[in-house]
Formats: C-alpha cells, sequence, structure tokens
C-alpha cells in the first residue's frame, strides 16, 4: 500500500490524530448525557442556578471538541501534504535516472500525470479516509455500546438497514470497477492530444487538419464522457439509498417501538420500552452515520486507488539500465571503442545493429554516415549508455560504460542531439547548463557561442546572455536553436563531442565555419559525428558507412569513394544536387 | 526557475474573482441540459419540503405513545398505522424525488464537462499561431483535464446541492417558528453566526486555494519540460539542477496543499461546533423555560430534532460554498482560455481562385514578431508559375519567416502578398493553406497510424 511511504514523523501525527479524535468523539457523546442529567436535576426539582451550570459544562465540551477537531483536521492536513511531498520527491528521483528504454515503457505524458495529477488525488484521499477511518469506528463502537441492551427486533432492522447499504454499495462498485481503471488511461489521451494539438499547430494548420485534430478529440472526449456517464448514473444512487435507509430505519424503529409496547404488560414496562426507543432511535442513526462515512469513502476510493498503484508502478519500477560503480579518475582521454556490439530495441526484438567495432581514438573525427533507418542515432545511444548493446562491448576510455557512475560517465560527453532540447530560461542558462551552471563563466559562456557562430545573433538579442528563451526555443529559429544546442556541448570541455546529425538546421557556410572552428578551437577532444551530408564529414579521420546496422565501409574520404560504392553512392547524389 | 514573462497573467494565479457572473456563465454552457438543472433542483427542493415534514409526523406518534402511557388509555394502533404508512409514503416519494434530482444533475455535469472539453480544443484552431506560441503546453493540458474534471465533479454543488440544502433551511426555519418562536430565536443565533464565520473561512481559504492551483501549474511545466528533454538533462548532468527547482516549487507546493486542506477542512468542523452550541442552548433555554412553566418537554424534544436537522442543510451549504469557489477558479481559467483573442473572423473572405497558376508575388512586405525587432524589411520578390524559387541565407535572417507568413500563420506589418494578383489576406486562411504543400523544417508526428500521419484527415 501507498501507506508505507509515510515517514515516522508522519506516523506520530497520525497517533496525534486518533488522540484528537478520540477527545472529539467522547466530548460528542458527553453532551447528550449532560442533557439526561438536566432532565433527572429538572424532574427532582432543581433550581435555575443548576441548570445554568450543567450550561456552562455543555459550553465548554463544545468548544473543546471543536479545539479537538481542529487539531485533528491539521494533523489530517498534514499528513496528506507530506505523504504527496515525499511522494512526489520519490517518484522524481526515480524517473531522473530513466533512459529512453523507461521513458518508453510509461510515456513522456504519463510520467508528467502520474507526478502531477495522481499524487494530487492520493492526497485529497489520504487526508479524507484519515479522519473518517479514525472517527468511524471510535463513533460507532461507542454508540453500538449503548445500544446492546434493546430488544432484538431493533438490531434485526438496523442490521438490515447496514445491508442495504452494503449489498448497494457493493454492487455498484463491482460494475463500475472497469470503468474506473479506464479513466486514466483516458485522462492520459486526452493530454496527449492537447499537447500535440499545441505543440504541432503549425503542421496542423499548414494543411488545414483542424478539423482531422478536433474530430480526434471529440472522439476521445466522447469516449470519456461514456465511460463517466457510466459511473455516474449508478453512483447516483448511492445518496439517496443512504438518506433513504436512514429515514426508513427510524421509522423502524419507532413503528416496531409501537407495537412492542401495544404488546407490552405493565405501566413500568411500557415506560422503558418507551425510553429504549428513543435512545435506541438516536444512537442506531449514530452508527448508520459512522457506517456511512465509511461507505462514502469507500465510493470515492477507486479512482485514487487506481492512481495509487499508478504512483507504486513507477515507484517500484526497476530502470532498465543500472547504475556502475566506477568513477572516471584521471584518466579521461576521450577513447570510444565498439567490439562487436550487436544491438536489437527491446520491445520490437529487431536487430538494428548488427557486430559493429572501431574505435576512436583521443582528438580524432570519427563520423558515421548511412540511410536513414541505419542505425547512426542508435549507436551513439550506446556510447551514453541510452540503451544495452544485446551483445559485444561499448568501451570508453578503456572500460564498459556500464560499469561507470552514471554522472561520471555523462560528464566525459558533449552531447547534441537530433532535435535541440532548449529550456526555458536565459541564453546562458542554456549554453552552462548542469554541471557547468556554476562553473562557467561569462567568458566561457561566450566563447562556446562562438565557436557555435551564436554569439552574433545572440549579441543582437535584448540582454544578450541574459536574453529570455521560451520553452522549446520558440522564440528562436531552427538553426539559432541548433547552434545554442552546440554551444552547450562546447562550453562542458568534455573529452568527447557526441553530435548526432547536429548541423542539419545549418546552412553550407555555417556549417562549414562551425565545423572549422570546432577543429580549430576544441583541440584533443574526440568527435564522434553522425551526418547525412558527405561534405560535412569529408575531412573526418575515419567514416563508417552504415547500412541496415551493419558496417558496409570504413575508411576516410578518398579511401570510401575508391573502395565503397555506397559510400559512392551518397557522395555523388549529393553532389550533382549542387552541394558545391 | 525562472519566471518566464511571457507566461500569460492568467496562469500566474492572480486576479480578483468574480463568482456570480463565472457562474451564471457556466450556466449558460450547459445549453439545454440547464433544464436538467432546474428539474433537478426542483426535485431536491421537493426532496427537502418532505424531510422536513417527516419529524413532525414522528413526534406526532412518538406524542400517540406517550399519551397512551400516561395516560393509562391504551394505543390508538389504527391511527398509529396509518401514520406510519403516511410517513413511509412521505419517504419513498422523498427517495424517488432524490434519486431523480441526483441523477440528472450529474449526467448534465458529465455532459457540461464534456462540452467544456470540446469547447476548448475548438479554440485552439481559433488561435494564431503567435498566441499560442507564447502559452505553456503544461497550462493549456491542465485547463483541459483538471479544470474541466473540477467542474464537473464539484459543480452540482453550485446549484442542485445549494438548492436542496438553502430550501431545507428555510422549511426548517418555517417549522420552528411554527412550534416556539422563542427556541427558534435561541437555535438560530449560533447558526446564523456560525454562517457568517463560513463566509469568512471561505475567502481566507480562496488565497490558499489559488496558491495551490499556481504551485500545481507550475510544477506541470517544469515536469514537462525536464522529461521531455530528459536525455539532454541526463547527459549533462542538469538532473541536480533540475532537482533543486523542483523541490523548490515541492516545498511551496507541500505548503499550499496543507494550508488549502486545513483551512477547508475546517468548516465542516465549524458546523459542528454551531451545531453543539445549538444543541446546548435549546437544552438550557427549554429546561429554565420548563422551571418557568411555559414550555414542555415534547417542544424541546422537538428542537433538538430541529437543531440536528439544521446542521444537515449548514454543513452541505458550507462544502458547497467550498466548493463553488473551486469551481469558480476552475471556470475562469476555463473561460479565461475560451477568451483568448481570436484571429480575425473570415467566413465572409473569398475562397481561392478555382484555377490557381501558382504565381506568388511579395511586395515591399515588412514583418516582425515582437514589436521593434524587425525580420524582414521591405522584402519583395516574385514566383512564376512552374518557377523553382530557392530562398538561401544563413540561419535566422528570415526565411522561415517568409514561409510564415506565406501560409499566413502570422499576416504582414506592411507590404501585400499575393497569389496569382489576389492579396492572401483577402482569402480565407483555410483557402491559402490548402494551395500549398509544406514540410516544414522540424518532423512532427502525430501519435497514430502512417495513413493517419500523411492524410492528415483530408
Amino acid at each position: 500500500m501507498i501507506l508505507k511511504y509515510l515517514n515516522r514523523k508522519a506516523w506520530a501525527l497520525v497517533a496525534a490524530c486518533v488522540a484528537f479524535i478520540t477527545v472529539q468523539v467522547f466530548l460528542d457523546l458527553q453532551l447528550p448525557r449532560y442533557m439526561d442529567d438536566i432532565t433527572l436535576a429538572l424532574q427532582a426539582g432543581s433550581t435555575v442556578s443548576e441548570v445554568t451550570r450543567y450550561g456552562w459544562r455543555m459550553a465548554v465540551c463544545a468548544l473543546l471538541s471543536l479545539v479537538a477537531a481542529m487539531g485533528a483536521g491539521y494533523m489530517a492536513a498534514k499528513v496528506g501534504a507530506m505523504l504527496s511531498k515525499d511522494l512526489r520527491l520519490s517518484l522524481f528521483d526515480i524517473i531522473k535516472g530513466f533512459t529512453p528504454q523507461d521513458t518508453g515503457h510509461f510515456s513522456t505524458a504519463s510520467l508528467i500525470t502520474r507526478t502531477t495529477n495522481d499524487v494530487v488525488q492520493v492526497q485529497i484521499f489520504v487526508a479524507q479516509a484519515l479522519t473518517v477511518l479514525i472517527k468511524a469506528p471510535i463513533m460507532g463502537v461507542w454508540a453500538l455500546t449503548r445500544i446492546s441492551g434493546g430488544s432484538w427486533e431493533w438490531t434485526a432492522a438496523t442490521a438490515a438497514g447496514m445491508l442495504v447499504i452494503v449489498v448497494s454499495i457493493g454492487y455498484i462498485l463491482w460494475v463500475t470497477r472497469p470503468h474506473y481503471k479506464a479513466i486514466p488511461a483516458l485522462t492520459d489521451d486526452i493530454n496527449q492530444h492537447t499537447y500535440e494539438h499545441v505543440t504541432s499547430v503549425r503542421v496542423v494548420r499548414a494543411y488545414n487538419a483542424e478539423h482531422f485534430q478536433e474530430r480526434v478529440f471529440r472522439e476521445t472526449s466522447d469516449d470519456l464522457r461514456e465511460n463517466d456517464l457510466y459511473i455516474w448514473r449508478r453512483t447516483s444512487l448511492l445518496p439517496p439509498i443512504s438518506a433513504g435507509v436512514s429515514d426508513f430505519l427510524t421509522l423502524a424503529i419507532y413503528w416496531i417501538g409501537t407495537l412492542l409496547i401495544v404488546d407490552a404488560v405493565g405501566i413500568d414496562e411500557r415506560q422503558r420500552l418507551f425510553s429504549d426507543m428513543i435512545v435506541f432511535s438516536t444512537y442506531a442513526i449514530q452508527v448508520l452515520t459512522a457506517f456511512m462515512m465509511v461507505t462514502n469513502l469507500i465510493q470515492t476510493s477507486p479512482r485514487s486507488l487506481v492512481s495509487s498503484k499508478r504512483i507504486q508502478e513507477i515507484l517500484t519500477y526497476g530502470i532498465a539500465i543500472p547504475d556502475g560503480a566506477v568513477k572516471a579518475g584521471q584518466d579521461r582521454m576521450g577513447e570510444v571503442e565498439f567490439r562487436g556490439v550487436s544491438f536489437e530495441y527491446p520491445e520490437t526484438g529487431a536487430e538494428v545493429l548488427h557486430d559493429i567495432s572501431f574505435k576512436a581514438e583521443r582528438g580524432k573525427t570519427v563520423a558515421i554516415i548511412g540511410s536513414t533507418g541505419s542505425g547512426k542515432s542508435t549507436l551513439l545511444s550506446l556510447i551514453t549508455r541510452f540503451y544495452r548493446p544485446t551483445s559485444g562491448q561499448v568501451l570508453v576510455d578503456g572500460r564498459d560504460v556500464g560499469e561507470y557512475e552514471r554522472a561520471e560517465l555523462n560528464a566525459k560527453f558533449g552531447f547534441v542531439p537530433q532535435a535541440s532540447v532548449i529550456f526555458a530560461g536565459t541564453i546562458r542558462s542554456n549554453v552552462a547548463y548542469g554541471d557547468m551552471a556554476d562553473k562557467a563563466s561569462d567568458d566561457d559562456v561566450w566563447e562556446a557561442l562562438d565557436i557555435a557562430q551564436a554569439s552574433d545573433f545572440v549579441s543582437e538579442m535584448d540582454g544578450g546572455l541574459d536574453a529570455e528563451v521560451q520553452q522549446g526555443g520558440k522564440n528562436l529559429s531552427g538553426g539559432q536553436r541548433q547552434r545554442i544546442s552546440i554551444a552547450r556541448a562546447v562550453c562542458r570541455r568534455a573529452e568527447t563531442l557526441l553530435m548526432d546529425d547536429s548541423f542539419s538546421a545549418l546552412d553550407f557556410k555555417t556549417d562549414k565555419l562551425v565545423r572549422q572552428s570546432l577543429k580549430a578551437r576544441v583541440k584533443d577532444a574526440t568527435f564522434i559525428i553522425v551526418a547525412q551530408r558527405v561534405g560535412s564529414i569529408m575531412d573526418a579521420d575515419l567514416i563508417l558507412v552504415l547500412d541496415e546496422g551493419r558496417i558496409v565501409g570504413s575508411g576516410t574520404h578518398d579511401e570510401l569513394m575508391e573502395g565503397c560504392p555506397l559510400y559512392r553512392e551518397i557522395a555523388v547524389s549529393q553532389m550533382t544536387e549542387g552541394t558545391i | 526557475m525562472t519566471v518566464n514573462p511571457a507566461i500569460p497573467r492568467w496562469s500566474q494565479g492572480e486576479k480578483s474573482k468574480n463568482m456570480g457572473p463565472t457562474l451564471l456563465r457556466l450556466l449558460h454552457c450547459f445549453g439545454k441540459y440547464r433544464w436538467y438543472i432546474y428539474i433537478g433542483s426542483v426535485l431536491t427542493l421537493f426532496n427537502s419540503i418532505l424531510t422536513v415534514l417527516g419529524p413532525n409526523y414522528l413526534s406526532q406518534m412518538t406524542n400517540l405513545v406517550a399519551d397512551g402511557i400516561s395516560e393509562g388509555t391504551g394505543i390508538d394502533l389504527a391511527l398509529a398505522t396509518h401514520l406510519a404508512l403516511c410517513l413511509a409514503a412521505i419517504y419513498a416519494v422523498a427517495f424517488l424525488c432524490e434519486a431523480a434530482g441526483t441523477r440528472l444533475a450529474w449526467v448534465a455535469e458529465e455532459i457540461n464537462g464534456d462540452a467544456l472539453r470540446k469547447m476548448l480544443s475548438e479554440k485552439i484552431s481559433r488561435i494564431s499561431v503567435g498566441t499560442l506560441d507564447s502559452m505553456r503546453p503544461g497550462d493549456i493540458m491542465s485547463r483541459f483535464a483538471n479544470d474541466t474534471d473540477n467542474i464537473r465533479s464539484k459543480g452540482a454543488d453550485c446549484f442542485t446541492n445549494m438548492a436542496s440544502a438553502v430550501s431545507m433551511f428555510a422549511g426548517c426555519i418555517v417549522m420552528m417558528f411554527l412550534t416556539d418562536w422563542r427556541l427558534a430565536v435561541i437555535t438560530l443565533i449560533p447558526n446564523l453566526l456560525g454562517f457568517l464565520g463560513i463566509r469568512m473561512m471561505i475567502r481566507w481559504s480562496q488565497k490558499y486555494y489559488r496558491a495551490q492551483s499556481k504551485d500545481l501549474g507550475r510544477m506541470n511545466n517544469l515536469v514537462s519540460e525536464v522529461f521531455d528533454g530528459l536525455n539532454v538533462v541526463s547527459v549533462y548532468n542538469g538532473v541536480d539542477a533540475a532537482r533543486k527547482s523542483y523541490v523548490e516549487i515541492n516545498d511551496s507546493l507541500y505548503v499550499s496543499a496543507f494550508r488549502s486542506r486545513f483551512v477547508g477542512g475546517l468548516m465542516p468542523q465549524l458546523t459542528g461546533f454551531v451545531n453543539n452550541i445549538g444543541y446546548v442552548l435549546v437544552c438550557i433555554a427549554g429546561a429554565l423555560f420548563i422551571l418557568e412553566g411555559t414550555a414542555t418537554y415534547g417542544t424541546i424534544v422537538a428542537f433538538i430534532i430541529f437543531a440536528k436537522l439544521l446542521n444537515h442543510p449548514l454543513t452541505r451549504i458550507a462544502n458547497a460554498l467550498a466548493n463553488v469557489q473551486m469551481v469558480a477558479v476552475s471556470c475562469e481559467r476555463v473561460f479565461e482560455f475560451l477568451d483568448t483573442p481570436e484571429m480575425e473572423d473570415e467566413s465572409g473572405k473569398a475562397d481561392a481562385p478555382k484555377d490557381v497558376k501558382g504565381r506568388v508575388d511579395i511586395e515591399d512586405v515588412s514583418f516582425s514578431y515582437v514589436p521593434g525587432t524587425e525580420i524582414l524589411h521591405g522584402l519583395s520578390l516574385s514566383a512564376a508559375p512552374g518557377q523553382k524559387v530557392a530562398i538561401v541565407g544563413p540561419t535566422g535572417a528570415g526565411k522561415t519567416t517568409i514561409a510564415n507568413l506565406l501560409l499566413r500563420f502570422y499576416d504582414a506589418d506592411s507590404g501585400r502578398i499575393s497569389i496569382d494578383g489576389m492579396d492572401i489576406t483577402e482569402i480565407r486562411r483555410e483557402e491559402v493553406r490548402r494551395l500549398f504543400s509544406v514540410v516544414l523544417q522540424e518532423a512532427w508526428m502525430l501519435r497514430g497510424t502512417i495513413r493517419e500521419n500523411i492524410t492528415l484527415g483530408n
């Protein structure tokens, strides 16, 4: 259960909550007793001052009961908030170690909903459940002890009332259960469609696909509505049933009481039954109320339970790639080696890389070229340990990448992904990102921007390094985003730079300038570059030609032009299209 | 986390509330299902009236039995049976009224929630690309899912529950005054004072609820950014910094969630207290009246029941008022999105000409995304039908901007763009776009099949 995530302090608060509620119930049940005392005093011929003395005691009782209730509410709210805070933190700490394989298992949208909405659901439920689950049994049992002396007919009526409630709630929960389970997935869908529409609005509009988007959304929304309607149509019976049962139970107790009194012999017996009847009806309703508090809670529980399950799925999830323990130490050379590496995607089982072996020596440039789908990007993600090879070994600085501690391994790379990732913030916070955030000086940032040919446009921006950047870099052009992304890699001064098709949005002139300044000013670094254009990689020390996951050629540009038909084909097709 | 000035003010959770008009507008959104709400309210009103009549029959039965015992005359069983059957009938009708009323209200709420979602979805298509870019996807998503869900699940409290509680309250007052006006006044005083206290507390809690919404929105934005770019965040060891922002928001959320929950939870406690005080006052005043000889035990018993009955609507009203303000906050967020300025209505504009040859003329066009930073300065160019025109330039030169203008994602500040001599701002947007096939810089994929991605519904 999710409750195991409550820490010690929270359990102490729960204990305090129990104490407060016990006091509160005691005080609440004490009030009618004073009323009895007053009645007895009146019959014994009492005075005004005696009545008012009881009055003061009752008022103090009521006030203390309020204080106790507030105390209990305070504790319950605190426990709920603490639990959700801890859950959110645990979730983040697990998700932060996710690689694409793990993210793919859940989907990003679902991870977002789980850390936000699902936690809120659980928090509300726990705060509610805490007070109800403590208060109801105390109240119910206490009231029951006062009933126990009455006639069995009354007890039977009360039991029948409870049975009606249990059966109806049980039935409704049973039939709606599958529909409750469907809610989170449908909500994920709604989120997904909204997110897609908003983020891809240009494509949607360019193709006049607004109506298509709206239709898809409408269908999902319809599904959610029908699913919900199924639940609400049935659940809407519960409040009237609860009210009806307590109404009819009161009536039944009075009616049974009347019959009992009619049958009874002797005025004393009749008077006893009469007072029993009034007492019984009061306490029976109290038992029923306690009972209904619990059933109301149960009624709201399916959704919270689903949320709690979704949270626990992450908390108990074993990440696909366990972390290693080796620190990088001093031997940071920037050497990357593949030894007979094959890889198939865990989900599909399709082989993407087959028996890849090569070595990128310190300060050298290795380029990987090949048609789309040939496995180029996958090769890079094996170096950063986003995936693990199915067989063979990937070594960095002479060690299997699996042995390194994640942060230590990361620190070896400057990584430029295919699609630029830009964060909301400033130019500075995007370039001096992550572990460089506190280390890089303004000069370092400017130098990185300069190498990435980005200093010109940044200096023209309002605020320079402090110029505001929107989430996803929406206020930058594609080429600008890519250059910021390159500057980020450069700024890190890592010994190996991994560039995944990272010149694609640059014009040829800028592409060339970036490559030249990288070569001249990022000395000693090893470059592993994935590219589409032969022009971008002609001067690499080693070029690997990939085709359907196999290396079909390796060597320098000149050697490959000579000996690798596929490479020549790619090169020629690009030359004739007028690259130069 | 840096505060992004491009976030619209409405997502910062600062705004004065305008609850009445907002709820009226919500009611308006129900469309024809408004009648479900009206009928549901009337049915629950019947239910309240019948419920208030109940104690009267019960006390008649009690009196019948009590008198029978004390006077030793025996009990008129036929009359007792008659009273019990009447009461059973009343309770049965009350049950049916509540069952039907609740169902109608809940169904209407669900259908309205769905309608709101669809209105929001259709709204996206009517907002300009520039305006959409200035909003955060996480925030928009939260309006689509959380806010509509909030309105759906708590909306009933605004209308039907409120109607039934208020009518029950009124019914109790009438019955009380009919029984004994002195005790009625004494019972009402703590209830009215309690009601004022609750009103104050609601105003207090509203502040915390808004703080909580705001923190949740910030959390959504941060989490979506970090999880979306997790590869880069991870490789650059940016996780620690992200975690720091996360912890900061999480702490702030802890405080706001705790406060809103605590203050919100105080209201039922307060009504419980009011109820207890009412009980105490009835007991004391009743006892004193008995000493005076101006009241009977029967009256006190009746008032003890009334004091209990009053608690029910008061708790309901307190809960409803607490929920109403949450609904109002959510409504405002939904309406704010719905009220985002739209692109100019173009239904009166022309279709694209039938036989388009494909001559594109750009004449002296200037454009800036942000006033003061002009991207295109008096650009002119022409493309004749069948011609292949390439636009070359360094990144940031404005190449994409030209495509943005041609597709009318934005309109030029000055100058004229025409196709076959027809100004594109004179043609409806979707008609202009129909004339183009575009391959955009970034490859976007929608979740779905390859066919759906290629046809995009056309």
